[in-house]
């Protein structure tokens, strides 16, 4: 392998991890009630004044960062002329697929790294001009598979506090790891990196702090004290970020994260949105891979000597996360990625083992033996696409329908819509999904001769159907599918658009 | 690492810029965005010669307000003020949001009009008597701007009518004194004149 080619190896896998996450946004059904209500509502709701208000923003137990940093992006969009919510969220949605794509860079770095520190020796910087940098096996695996790994990918597009707060702790794993391979200006640099990293993973998803800790140990371990004191304080700047703007928004420093952690593990309120067995997440892993969590696993745990703090800080992360009664999928997310590179690193070491540059010029059952290794490597990244791939269908909600969500788009695009009932308030997408400033309502048949409730959406040949029907409603989009919108038959023509 | 050269590093430090400037010129605009409600319904009838009620729903009215209490299930939207509903549900109200220390709601008419008198349909004509807004200054918008105005300071009625007469209104606004007390509930608002 030519620098030149790994290079090129590299881009085609951005390039991979890139498609897969636009259809990704093309096919993805919505994962969580939270990524609308949460993260893009609030935000929407401030800059239209119109929009649903969860319990959690009436009682302060979220901060204004992530929102606040949507809303700067549709506070611009919108100064460009995007009013749509729909349009606005997809924009939201592709540019945290984007950013997604540094995990495929971490990965990268992460595997490169660990290859490097299995290899023990063999590793030193390459000689010729042209020669790939050490450890690219595993760097190239890791890059792989966190660019294709079908969870990683459909998760990539959520609206989520967990993805960026993925992107931060993969990151600073990855620069610990650097950090005890690094000396001088460097290294400074890196854990001053790290350490923003670190503090903002944490602050943006707090049941993470189990993987910010691994990466701290791992500097400790290596006696890198110094590096260890610059990613101390830089993790203090987030802090005080995410601090003061409690300050502003909630009236004192830290209050969102105190009523947070006061909800749910001190009082354990959480606990009223489901409460699963302590081996849920177990489950949960061996259900979206059976065959390749084993497989990673196997491999990780062969190269403990170096992967351990990515295998410690997924497995740490699990652990602590099974604690916690309640339990949803997204929460233990992190563990992917991190298993990924451990597994990638011990793999490139393998593989490296078993080939050489000049295999060419070697006799034929060397050839032979790298040409097998680098199948058994390809079967191995395969089976653990495929198995993902097989099982990656489906998430916490079985009723969050994408279907609903057209609908409710689609009615909110009508010019006569002045209020819109709905079957179920949580599975659809908010006053931003919905685009208009008026009244959006759970389906009671009293409030079907309220006249600004001028469409209806529900299950279709349902009993709130016939009761919308029998008021005067009629089915109108779409003619045929799970979900219906009916709309106020013959009502005089309005004499204008409504407007904002 | 691979991709390492300083045309690419200049190219990348220009769009990081351009980027962080344009996301930080959307965060101030955000941080400056007022937040408060506004909707005009579509006029789907002329008004009326006789006296009737200004506000009315198909009369395309334009109704803002500080804020409203915006949960799933109780969505107590400001439009529901000018739905002219007889009996409705208890959901079908405005409510102020709990952080709005100082709620206010106005409606603007379409044209100009002789406003006459101003029924407000508190929470207490359906709910529990101790909901019905106490202090409240009503004003009628003009053209020229600011109009007469009337404040009611100790009001008891569940439906309040106040004599508010007013050429060439254009609307009225309505603020709340909160005075540390519950959220602000209203079921409808009447302007009525011709």
């Amino acid at each position: 392998m030519t620098r030149r080619r790994l290079t090129l190896a590299l881009a085609a896998t951005f390039l991979l991890g890139l498609v897969l996450r636009l259809l990704a946004l093309q096919f993805e059904p919505p994962h969580h009630p939270d990524e609308f209500f949460q993260y893009l509502e609030p935000a929407w709701r401030h800059l239209t004044g119109a929009g649903v208000q969860t319990w959690e923003w009436r009682a302060g137990v979220r901060s204004w960062v992530l929102p606040g940093y949507h809303g700067a992006w549709m506070a611009l969009l919108m100064r460009l002329g995007v009013h749509d919510g729909v349009k606005l969220a997809t924009i939201l949605r592709a540019h945290w697929a984007l950013l997604s794509l540094t995990l495929v860079w971490a990965g990268w770095r992460g595997g490169a790294l660990l290859t490097r520190r299995l290899s023990a020796g063999g590793a030193g910087p390459a000689s010729a001009p042209d020669a790939p940098p050490a450890g690219w096996q595993g760097g190239l695996v890791a890059a792989l598979l966190c660019a294709a790994f079908p969870l990683l990918v459909r998760f990539s597009i959520h609206t989520l506090s967990e993805l960026p707060s993925i992107l931060c702790l993969v990151w600073a794993v990855v620069l610990a790891g650097e950090i005890v391979e690094a000396r001088g200006r460097e290294e400074r640099g890196k854990a001053a990196w790290m350490g923003v990293l670190l503090g903002l993973g944490i602050c943006l998803r707090i049941q993470h702090a189990p993987v910010a800790l691994v990466a701290v140990l791992w500097l400790l371990v290596a006696r890198r004290f110094r590096p260890f004191a610059i990613v101390s304080a830089a993790a203090l700047l987030p802090v005080a970020l995410f601090g003061a703007v409690d300050w502003v928004t909630w009236g004192s420093p830290f209050s969102s994260f105190i009523a947070y952690v006061k909800f749910n593990l001190l009082e354990g309120g959480a606990t009223s949105f489901g409460a699963f067995p302590w081996s849920w997440y177990w489950q949960q892993f061996i259900h979206r891979s059976p065959v390749g969590l084993f497989v990673l696993l196997g491999l990780g745990v062969l190269g403990l000597r170096a992967s351990w703090p990515f295998l410690g800080a997924a497995l740490g992360l699990a652990a602590i996360l099974s604690t916690q009664a309640h339990k949803e999928e997204r929460f233990a997310m992190l563990f992917w990625p991190l298993v990924l590179i451990a597994a990638a690193g011990y793999a490139g070491v393998w593989v490296a083992a078993h080939t050489s540059a000049c295999v060419a010029k070697k006799p034929a059952p060397v050839r032979l033996r790298a040409w097998l290794a680098r199948a058994v490597l390809t079967g191995t990244v395969a089976l653990v696409l495929g198995d993902g791939a097989l099982h990656c269908r489906g998430n916490d909600f079985a009723d969050l329908t994408p279907l609903r969500y057209e609908a409710q788009a689609w009615a909110g695009r009508q010019p006569d819509v002045t209020g819109l009932l709905y079957d179920e308030p949580i599975f659809v997408g908010g006053g931003m999904w919905f685009g208009r400033p008026f009244p959006q309502l759970w389906f009671k048949p009293a409030l079907l001769g309220n006249p600004l409730f001028s469409h209806v959406l529900v299950p279709r040949d349902s009993d709130l159907m016939r009761a919308a029907v029998q008021a005067g409603f009629t089915p109108v989009y779409p003619p045929t599918g799970r979900f219906v919108v009916l709309s106020r038959k013959a009502r005089e023509p309005a004499s204008e658009l409504p407007v904002r | 690492m691979l991709l390492r050269g300083s045309h690419l590093q200049k190219l990348k430090f220009w769009t990081l810029g351009l980027v962080a400037c344009a996301w930080l010129f959307g965060l101030v605009t955000f941080v400056a965005a007022d937040g408060y409600f506004e909707a005009t319904l579509p006029r789907r009838r002329a008004s009326p010669a006789e006296i009737h009620n200004l506000s009315l729903w198909d009369l395309g009215p334009t109704v803002r307000a500080s804020s409203y209490h915006g949960d799933w299930a109780a969505n107590h939207h400001p439009l529901f003020l000018v739905d002219g509903r007889e009996r409705p549900e208890l959901v079908e109200k405005w409510a102020s949001a709990e952080r709005d220390h100082h709620p206010w709601v106005e409606i603007t008419w379409r044209e100009s009009h002789d406003l006459e008198r101003v029924v407000l349909r508190h929470a207490g004509s359906l709910e529990s008597a101790a909901y019905t807004a106490r202090r409240y200054t009503l004003r009628c918008l003009t053209e020229a701007g600011a109009g007469p105005s009337l404040v009611v300071n100790s009001n008891e009625a569940a439906v309040a009518s106040h004599d508010l007469a007013c050429r060439r209104a254009r609307g009225i606004r309505i603020e709340f004194d909160r005075d540390g007390a519950d959220i602000i509930r209203l079921f409808e608002v009447e302007t009525w004149g011709r």
